[in-house]
């Protein structure tokens, strides 16, 4: 799959471990301009 | 080869230069200075030396035998884990922390214990959890120091014999000189040499084998199971394997040495910055092994699983110039070290406050830090004793440790935080069932093992919890503030 030539189950696991921190930077930004550094759920506290 | 000794030999000396110098300069009067870095530990320390402390036997022998034998398959693990690790920050790291302060705790098993204080059962709650540590961290503690002896035997060539008795003394005065500042401090040392090792061997690896393209071909050849995630199993016996990972990567929720991270740090402002940095770390650690492994399938055929879990050691020593080998194969056996270090002071401050609560209350700090060097000591004995029985492999024994762990004390904690109905009772049970069900798991039902003990331990704390409710009134500082 994607010119990788591994089967797609494995390509997609390796894609969530690849795309997590991304994900988890995005909710960093979100925490540091709505909770002012503290975790927010939904964009609140 | 005398190169990479002489290598190793003075990375070990820096490192315990560096205990020595805390030792010397650091005021460790008090016992939660000595375990918690005076709750100051900032983002950049606290999560690098959160992936350091977990990036290790695991990560450069364990996980890089699952490669070599399961395959890609493992990344059922790894995802279930990622996605914990960052529930666990994004909703269990702050109030964590924040009842830890409120109640003085200085570890899970003291935070459990300290909760019901005073309650009927309080006491009986420290004895049990603090059995159940020592008995998961002490297999923990032997499987890192069986690590430390497979990576000097097979990269350094001192005999097993030998490397499993210094390892082990290394890393126990390491420890007692400079207790939980020294630890994060080289932890993040190591973080930055695993990161360069473990981004830089696959590499070779693959182009050792002729490039990507040769690599999936070759492994296909070997084994097609190797690449795909159901490992050529189907029906049934998929299920149970995918759970059986699924159960294993659970574990994550009770790890003593990261949670007393999360009580460590000094504002709940910075866990969300450290949250980005270890996902993105355990993301890397928790891959690139099993690609390491599965390289290796082609690069060493042949290999038993034991023999497998050293594929990563070979390949340093192959495929390196002989100075980084060295520089390398010490970043790694550090790393281990500094592993086995975390575990070592939660099982310290574990039994001193066992000890000061039920056998010595008018206990002095001094006295108090001299017990815990002591168990330090006792611990790492106990280890080696492991080291040299050697009851399975080191993935064995440490998926033993982690789910035993995991069951313990992780559901009990995400009771307490999350659900007002939990009661002394409930936690006593969930205590019990889960060190009981982790052993008999293992003996009882193999075919199963680590599934069995999370719904046995969950039910049982659901059931206890509402049949006691109404009789035990918490007087838990949660309730108290409600």
């Amino acid at each position: 799959m994607f010119g990788t030539g591994l089967p797609t189950g494995t390509v997609l696991a390796v894609a969530v471990m690849a795309l997590l921190p991304v994900a988890m930077y995005l909710l960093y930004r979100v925490d540091k301009r709505r909770g002012d550094g503290h975790v927010t759920i939904l964009g609140r506290r | 080869m005398f190169s990479i000794q002489l290598i190793f030999a003075i990375y070990l000396l820096v490192l315990l230069l560096i205990g020595g110098y805390f030792f010397a300069t650091t005021e460790t009067k008090r016992l939660s200075d000595y375990m918690l870095g005076g709750r100051e530990v900032g983002v950049w320390p606290m999560a690098i030396s959160d992936v350091a402390s977990v990036a290790s036997g695991w990560t450069f022998f364990a996980w890089v035998g699952i490669g070599y034998t399961t395959g890609l398959s493992g990344l059922w693990f790894s995802v279930t884990m990622i996605i914990v690790i960052a529930f666990m920050y994004r909703y269990v790291a702050s109030p964590f922390r924040r009842q830890s302060e409120e109640l003085g705790s200085l570890t899970i098993v003291d935070h459990i214990a300290v909760y019901f204080e005073g309650e009927r059962l309080g006491s009986l709650i420290r004895l049990v959890a603090t059995i159940a540590v020592v008995v998961f961290m002490v297999s923990y503690v032997g499987s890192q120091i069986i690590a430390v002896g497979e990576a000097m035997d097979t990269g350094i060539g001192i005999d097993y014999t030998w490397a499993v008795l210094v390892g082990g003394l290394i890393v126990g005065i390491y420890t007692v000189l400079g207790g939980f500042n020294a630890s994060i401090w080289t932890d993040v040392f190591q973080g930055v040499l695993i990161f360069v090792a473990a981004v830089t061997l696959p590499v070779l690896m693959v182009l050792e084998i002729g490039g990507w393209n040769a690599f999936v071909a070759e492994v296909t050849a070997t084994d097609a199971s190797l690449l795909s995630m159901t490992a050529g199993e189907a029906g049934t016996a998929l299920l149970v394997a995918t759970l059986a990972w699924i159960s294993f990567a659970l574990g994550t929720i009770g790890q003593p040495q990261s949670l007393m991270r999360f009580q460590a740090i000094d504002s709940e402002r910075i866990v969300s910055a450290a949250s980005v940095i270890t996902v993105t770390f355990q993301s890397l650690r928790l891959t690139v092994p099993l690609f390491i492994g599965a390289a290796g399938r082609v690069l060493y055929e042949g290999l038993d699983p034991a023999e497998a879990e050293n594929v990563a050691m070979m390949a340093i020593v192959d495929l390196f110039p002989t100075l980084i080998a060295g520089i390398l194969l010490a970043a790694i056996v550090s790393a281990i070290l500094s592993t086995s270090d975390s575990m070592l002071l939660v099982t310290s401050a574990d039994v001193t406050r066992f000890y000061e609560s039920a056998i010595n209350p008018d206990a002095s700090e001094h006295e108090l830090i001299v017990l815990g060097r002591a168990v330090v000591g006792v611990v790492v004995a106990l280890g080696v004793v492991i080291a040299y029985t050697r009851p399975g492999t080191i993935f064995e024994i440490i998926e033993f440790a982690y789910v035993g762990l995991g069951v313990t004390f992780g559901i009990p904690l995400l009771f307490i935080l999350f659900w007002e109905r939990t009661t002394p009772e409930a936690v006593l049970t969930g205590l019990l069932v889960g060190l009981t069900s982790s052993i008999g798991s293992l003996y009882l039902l193999p075919e199963l093992d680590p599934i069995t003990p999370w719904p046995v331990t969950i039910g049982a704390m659901l059931i206890v919890s509402l049949l006691t409710a109404d009789s035990t009134p918490t007087s838990s500082p949660a309730a108290a503030d409600d």
